[in-house]
């Protein structure tokens, strides 16, 4: 009835005609998503810049989330900086050589261990005891130098990790030649604790950087999963080389540009390799690692920075997680777990991305 | 047959269709071509500059004293020009116009932010 009702008001092509053009202005609008918007909050936290992300809670909930989350970090950061004069590990490096134990929180003690079983697991490679290493390198100061050979040598010695001697409250470190530096496990442990606080809180979409180092709970609020830049290893902070598309995962970059300085033309970085007691050359510019928790990315990003590109790779096999490494000479090799998740952004077509390895 | 007043219909719709398609469309593009910079002091946001709004060949030189920082903003870029740094690595990082870029003075607390539309491709960048 109605339909014919519509025929004798308006002729058959009309009405076709107006389906027409309204379905075409239709589709103009569905391709418009609607986006909502949680809050973010930027704070200078462990010597980087932590940018925290919350979704589908009030702008007031939010901001007492983030407070509770930053905390935790400083708090983390306050037992384990050995930038911090009382931190619990400055305790143990100093009395490093001595007989002294020192009382340990379940949160440095947790690390800690994690450390010591990821020591044999990595062949050495992950040592968290290069603590002088990195000192004499120290490539953040001012006016960064190559150390001498005989000062890289002593530094060297000493280790092992059987120096480090943890029992059920406490620890001890037999060696003065060893000395605890948390930086390559440190950001990934906190990153997983301030999840832990979003969870209790209920939070079920989050995203948190923590200088690079990148977690993301659930899915946006669209119901999508969150879409992670991969850091150029060559160019700006914040340009991507591509992008992985993750759910409930962490990504974790270590990179030879992330602290550096170059001399006569060589480029000197962070990553030491405690065997030589040099920056690593196993011509890796950068690896990122995707797994369920940033503790074990972050540190499987500098092991396998360190391994190379085939013992790296075996090592995150067997650990049962995914990676992208970007070598010198600027291929792009990504586990067969990423492949349908990764996707290259490659504007310059500087990279060469390697199908079969 | 259609008669006269069913075509002034039909031309009416599509007018209608077609216009707000064409202002949908552009203020897309224009909000992605409208770079802004957010200037963050110990987390909290002390400034947005609408870098598109800077004419080309125009720098402004912007001094934050009680931050420690000068900046320079041009047409859809900003750069840290100055810092009370040590390091000045700040300083040694170019201008930054992408949208999710940023330039960090560690040591003043102090950043730079890109920010773009809601169109955004990623959500953050592992670096």
């Amino acid at each position: 009835m109605i339909i014919r009702c519509l025929k004798e008001v308006f002729p058959k092509k009309l009405i076709l005609s107006m389906f027409i053009v309204i379905t075409i202005s239709g589709f103009g609008c569905m391709s418009k998503e609607k986006v909502i918007e949680g809050y973010s909050k930027e704070s200078f936290a462990m010597d980087t810049v932590i940018t925290q992300k919350i979704y589908n809670f009030s702008q007031n909930e939010t901001e007492v989330i983030f407070d509770y989350a930053l905390n935790r970090l400083i708090d983390i950061e306050n037992l384990m900086s050995n930038k911090i004069e009382d931190s619990e590990i400055s305790n143990l490096n100093k009395f490093a050589g001595t007989k002294q134990k020192v009382e340990l929180s379940m949160d440095t003690k947790n690390i800690l261990a994690y450390a010591m079983e990821n020591y044999k697991k990595t062949e050495g490679y992950f040592n968290i005891g290069i603590g002088n290493l990195i000192n004499l390198w120290n490539v953040r100061a001012d006016n960064p130098q190559i150390p001498d050979i005989k000062s890289i040598s002593a530094a060297t010695k000493n280790i092992s990790m059987d120096n480090l001697v943890i029992d059920k409250k406490s620890a001890q470190i037999k060696s003065s030649g060893f000395k605890i530096d948390l930086g390559s496990i440190g950001k990934g442990y906190a990153c997983d604790e301030v999840i832990k606080v979003y969870k209790q809180y209920g939070v079920n979409s989050a995203l948190i950087n923590m200088g690079g180092n990148v977690y993301a709970l659930g899915q946006k609020a669209n119901g999508k999963n969150w879409m992670v830049g991969v850091q150029d290893p060559r160019s700006k902070t914040g340009n991507y080389i591509g992008i992985l598309e993750i759910s409930d995962q962490a990504v974790v970059t270590s990179g030879d540009y992330q602290r550096y300085f170059i001399q006569e033309g060589k480029r000197y970085h962070h990553i030491l390799d405690p065997y030589t007691g040099q920056p690593s050359e196993t011509g890796i510019m950068s690896v990122t690692i995707v797994a369920d928790n940033a503790l074990q990315a972050d540190l499987l990003s500098t092991a396998t920075f360190l391994m190379g590109l085939s013992k790296g790779r075996q090592l995150i096999i067997n650990e049962g997680v995914e990676g992208i490494f970007i070598t010198k000479d600027k291929k792009i090799y990504v586990t067969e777990g990423l492949r349908d998740v990764f996707k290259l952004n490659n504007i310059s077509g500087e990279y060469d991305y390697v199908e079969n390895w | 047959m259609l008669k006269i007043g069913d075509y002034v219909i039909i031309l009416v719709i599509v007018v209608i269709s077609v216009s707000m398609g064409y202002f949908s469309y552009f203020s897309n593009v224009s909000s992605n071509e409208n770079v802004q910079a957010q200037l963050i002091y110990n987390g909290d946001v002390i400034k947005v500059i609408d870098l598109g709004a800077i004419t080309n060949n125009e720098i402004n030189k912007v001094n934050y004293n009680e931050y420690g920082i000068e900046i320079e903003a041009r047409h859809n870029g900003i750069r840290i020009s100055d810092s009370d740094c040590q390091d000045k690595l700040c300083i040694m990082a170019s201008w930054v116009d992408k949208s999710g870029e940023m330039s960090i003075c560690l040591p003043q607390k102090f950043m730079i932010k890109i920010i773009g539309s809601s169109l955004e491709e990623i959500d953050t960048t592992a670096y």
